[in-house]
């Protein structure tokens, strides 16, 4: 089907960043089955995508994306470039992660335009033990307090929530998804989820959300909606505890001792989390999506157990 | 909870009966798939407890509730009371009350102290049993969203961990609550709680020792175990107070509408002593 047949009036060009990356991907497929042109930046080499995706290997740092935008015009730039992996060095990742966001919205920003759409995670909300059970997006991004190698990440998202009354004429559009789980998603969490071997810490199971990636897919193409600006919490078909969703991924679960976690961290087959992490295995960190609901048509289309069993199951 | 519990949850789920899962399903509980409702409640095992707790009720406590028609069938209330005997016991017969005694049954979610839920094991077990941890917004939510049923002890630490001495004492509730009645505009059912302070009568808070172990208070129970005596319980509900206003006022707003609750409680607390007839009769 063609764009014109489609008749999608807000379909336009639309530059993704972190394109190769496993949001960037989920942003590239979906954005384009939604009629927009899309214009694939990465740092990398990308890996093959559909002919019909412009492919660009950028630097969103560099002089040559901000050419890219005064040359197309986008009517969106869709900012995932991040570098989500916590084994990474540390100062690449707040180049990358903080310092990349500043520009890429600076670029933005001074080529008009209109719509700035960035994803940060909910998980910057931190997983303690004294918060609302659904946080809501007035909440302060606290992740920091054990977990320090969020800062980079929690950084951006404050930066770019300032943004909404900083340039009030450009539509910024910060968002929060839960844990997305499906089958070509890299996160920390799919990471520990495909192990055939998992720990839990014992006496611990707390409440996690998930979202299928594919719905994440349309949380981009909802969030380019001509009026949507705002921090939003992106939720999925609702919650479990992480024992079920260990069930679920077919990984065998061994509680351990909290003091035990620190030793066995990527040994014994078992993943490898950051410390800090190990919080989110304690205490929920769950949020209120209803906002984003209310104010766009998102909903999501996989329910519980399909976007559960979106993983790869282990054999 | 891990597979070590299999056993013990295989005799817990010889106890649930018709009876009790007739009144389960009048509750209308909203689940998903995998049981468990957004707060992390599990049908299984509350079904579990309430099969554990009916056996606390009617025999070993042989709890006799009074006044159950002063909370309402339906709609949102804050059930407010006095906090006694080391352990939730208070809060958990409270719960199985509204649930065993009165028709129609209703859940009762109860503000559980932070410090529990940081403790492992105590923590995830509250959740499955739809209690709530103790912030606010997540009442809030329960109220206004659910229409449900928030027990709180607005004594907090101060009362659970009370001593001998302080028995049947309102210790003085914290605002928290009454702002939260006025903000939600929730009626609030006062209640008394007879027979706590001899189920685990405290002679000491511990507090050094306490506090170096990071706990809120460490009792001293004359028997050493924390096995609460079998004392007979009465609960005593009061007529519903109502508090216009936004929940927002002066301290000296607020403070004289605390003491009205205290005062509700404080009287309930005298008709229930009056009421009984020995510690175990």
């Amino acid at each position: 089907m063609s764009d014109a047949e489609r008749g999608d009036p807000n379909n336009g060009d639309v530059v993704v960043t972190g394109a190769n990356g496993s949001f960037g991907r989920v942003a590239v497929r979906c954005l384009r089955e939604h009629g927009y042109t899309v214009h694939a930046v990465d740092l990398h080499e990308n890996k093959p995508l559909r002919s019909d995706i412009k492919r660009y290997r950028l630097d969103v740092r560099k002089r040559g994306f901000e050419d890219l935008v005064r040359k197309v015009k986008p009517s969106a730039i869709v900012h995932l470039a991040m570098i989500r992996r916590f084994g990474h060095n540390a100062q690449e990742r707040h180049r990358i992660n903080f310092e990349g966001t500043a520009k890429v919205f600076e670029v933005g920003r001074k080529h008009g335009v209109p719509k700035m759409v960035f994803c940060s995670r909910a998980t910057v909300y931190g997983a303690l033990p004294d918060q609302p059970q659904f946080v809501t997006e007035e909440h302060p991004p606290s992740a920091g307090r054990t977990f320090p190698e969020m800062g980079d990440l929690v950084a951006a998202d404050l930066y770019v929530s300032q943004m909404l009354w900083r340039y009030p004429e450009v539509e910024t559009v910060l968002l929060r998804p839960v844990n997305v789980l499906g089958p070509t998603v890299q996160t920390l969490l799919n990471r520990y989820l495909g192990r055939r071997r998992v720990f839990t810490v014992l006496g611990y199971d707390p409440m996690q959300q998930v979202i299928h990636e594919d719905d994440l897919g349309d949380a981009f193409e909802q969030a380019l909606g001509v009026g949507v600006r705002g921090v939003f919490n992106v939720t999925g078909p609702g919650e479990v505890p992480l024992s079920v969703m260990v069930e679920e991924a077919g990984a065998a679960s061994v509680p351990l001792p909290e003091t035990m976690i620190g030793l066995m961290r990527g040994r014994l087959g078992f993943p490898e989390i950051p410390v800090g992490a190990v919080e989110y295995l304690k205490f929920p960190c769950t949020v209120d999506g209803g906002r984003f609901r209310a104010e766009t048509d998102f909903e999501p289309r996989h329910n519980l157990v399909q976007t559960l069993r979106a993983i790869p199951r282990q054999r | 909870m891990g597979t070590w519990t299999k056993p013990l949850r295989r005799s817990l789920d010889r106890m649930v009966d018709a009876e009790l899962r007739e009144r389960f399903a009048r509750l209308n509980v909203d689940v998903n798939a995998y049981g468990y409702d957004r707060w992390g409640a599990s049908c299984d095992d509350q079904l579990r407890t309430l099969a554990l707790l009916r056996v606390l009720h009617r025999r070993y406590f042989r709890v006799e509730a009074h006044g159950l028609e002063h909370v309402p069938d339906d709609g949102r209330v804050l059930l407010v009371g006095n906090h006694s005997g080391q352990l939730a016991f208070d809060g958990m017969l409270v719960g199985s009350s509204v649930f065993f005694d009165k028709d129609p049954p209703r859940m009762v979610r109860a503000m559980i102290e932070r410090f529990f839920v940081k403790t492992p094991v105590v923590g995830s077990l509250m959740t499955r049993m739809g209690q709530l941890t103790g912030i606010q917004q997540n009442a809030k939510r329960v109220l206004e969203e659910e229409e449900g049923a928030v027990l709180v002890f607005p004594e907090g630490a101060r009362g659970g961990g009370r001593v001998w001495a302080d028995r049947y004492r309102v210790l003085g509730f914290s605002q928290g609550f009454l702002r939260l009645a006025k903000r939600t505009k929730t009626p609030v059912v006062p209640f008394a709680f007879i027979g706590g302070e001899e189920m685990l009568p405290s002679l000491s808070r511990g507090e050094p020792l306490a506090k170096a172990l990071g706990l809120p208070y460490l009792p001293f129970i004359p028997w050493l175990v924390p096995l609460p005596a079998p004392v007979k319980v009465h609960i005593l509900f009061g007529a519903p107070l109502h508090f216009d206003g936004t929940g927002d006022e002066e301290d000296e707003v607020i403070l004289p509408e605390v003491r009205q609750v205290e005062h509700a409680v404080t009287e309930l607390i005298e008709r229930g002593l009056k009421l009984r007839k020995g510690l175990f009769a």
